[in-house]
């Protein structure tokens, strides 16, 4: 039955695919459509920061558009993108590293003096403390292993997913996830500890 | 089985105990150290809270995009902006290299006096002065067409006949500290707002792609002002349309939707 599905699935983004290939934008949006919003979300994650999640969605999906005739099928769409938009990301973070820019000089850089556009309060308020902390705690995190547990734990993508995602083997994929999760554990404690909170969640 | 397995031997179980993705003998195992170990049953708590957390990302609200397919639409459609000379070159084939070089050696051995002429272009963010509207045309997206008035014709009311706005948000390519002079891609916020001593301030916020630093405020009459700016003169200029809203007025400039008042406290928002 799954796999019925999922062959018509793989059917209609075949479809899709070969429609974006002559140029046609209405098919595109609807991949655009059922990506778009995976894609922005592990932007965001990535890079901790909306507008430069935005910008790197709106240039993961101008990416794939134009490199869609040279789309092999036999890839999923899915991890196709992600890993455009990775590259992205990784780019862009390398270029903060080289001007050693950090996450907080980032976060300030995104407001205007006297800003309406600042993060909405509603969202901060929606997000519950521990998810706030655990983001907190993946924005410290080398990008590599933030990258690797993103791609696992939120996207819920297998092994293999990441593997292709990454550009790497699948063992290799299971050692670092491994390495992350512990790393991002001794994050998440320390900061619990800063914050003075015990660790019985009551939060 | 021993009956007190060490916390080294379980460490590396906790998370996928906590994720539930264990097999059962793996699961008493790590249980069965549990109940003789404080240190580990914090550890799991950790954990926890660490995997729960992660799963509520899946699903949390992160701050909505601001940036929709209409926008990406109109790049889209937009044609392709040039590939920078440096590429062309560099992908030339080794026919057009040889003829390249046997140009420039003929052109070393023939040079003719040649005027210096200032094409020096200043790095940054640029906007075109002044010019006509362009640009691909976005429904707004409470597009009443009566209600609909340009933002041109808004401003000017507004502002009176004697200035010129138009932004030029000129797509770019990503990335990359070679490219000094390009427009940015596209401002990200636009804030039409704070009349202060008779003018009109805008507030156009990007990034420039060399520098990551921010173009804060442009005045409507072309002087630069307020944070980061770097010395240019900008000047604004609408490219589509206004629709009045129930909350102000929507904008569409450059394929960017944008809502908000002209009013005196700013504001645009929710593109």
């Amino acid at each position: 039955m799954i796999a019925a599905r999922g062959a018509t699935m793989q059917v209609t983004e075949d479809q899709l695919v070969a429609r974006c290939r002559s140029g046609d934008v209405d098919a595109f949006a609807q991949i655009y459509a059922q990506y778009e919003r995976q894609v922005y979300r592990y932007a965001y994650h990535l890079l901790g920061h909306r507008d430069d999640a935005d910008d790197i969605k709106q240039e993961t999906f101008v990416k794939a558009f134009q490199a869609m005739p040279g789309f092999r099928s036999e890839a999923s769409l899915q991890t196709w993108l992600l890993k455009i938009c990775g590259n992205l990301c990784r780019d862009k973070i390398k270029s903060w590293d080289r001007r050693k820019v950090s996450y907080d000089a980032r976060l300030e850089d995104d407001s205007l003096p006297g800003d309406a556009f600042a993060e909405d309060p509603m969202h901060i308020v929606a997000r519950s403390q521990m998810t706030e902390t655990v983001f907190l705690a993946l924005q410290g995190m080398p990008a590599a292993q933030r990258d690797i547990i993103l791609l696992h734990e939120v996207e819920d993508l297998s092994y293999e997913q990441i593997a292709n995602v990454l550009g790497c083997s699948r063992t290799s994929v299971k050692l670092r996830i491994f390495r992350a999760r512990r790393c991002l554990k001794e994050r998440v404690a320390s900061l619990l500890k800063a914050k003075g909170m015990d660790d019985e969640g009551k939060y | 089985m021993r009956g007190n397995t060490n916390c080294r031997s379980v460490a590396d179980l906790l998370w996928n105990y906590t994720a539930h993705t264990l097999s059962e003998l793996e699961v008493e195992r790590v249980e069965s150290h549990l109940t003789t170990c404080t240190a580990c049953r914090a550890e799991v708590e950790t954990y926890r809270l660490t995997v729960d957390a992660l799963g509520a990302m899946r699903h949390d609200s992160i701050p909505a995009s601001r940036r929709g397919w209409h926008e990406l639409q109109a790049r889209l459609s937009a044609p392709q902006p040039r590939t920078s000379w440096i590429r062309s070159v560099w992908n030339m084939p080794t026919l057009a290299w040889s003829s390249v070089a046997l140009a420039a050696m003929v052109f070393l051995l023939f040079r003719p006096v040649i005027n210096g002429g200032n094409g020096v272009n200043r790095g940054g963010v640029q906007f075109d002065p002044g010019g006509s509207p362009s640009a691909a045309l976005v429904s707004p997206p409470n597009s009443d067409s009566d209600a609909a008035m340009s933002l041109d014709e808004a401003m000017t009311q507004r502002l009176g006949p004697d200035y010129e706005y138009r932004l030029n948000a000129d797509s770019g390519n990503s990335g990359g500290d070679s490219n000094r002079n390009r427009t940015i891609r596209q401002p990200q916020r636009i804030a039409l707002g704070g009349a202060s001593e008779g003018r009109t301030r805008y507030a156009v916020s990007g990034r420039r792609n060399h520098r990551n630093s921010r173009l804060n405020f442009a005045t409507m009459d072309g002087k630069a002002g307020g944070n980061g700016v770097d010395g240019n003169d900008y000047v604004l200029t609408p490219v589509s349309t206004v629709a009045d809203s129930e909350n102000g007025t929507d904008y569409v400039m450059g394929g960017m939707v944008m809502s908000g008042r002209t009013s005196d406290t700013e504001v645009a928002r929710g593109w």
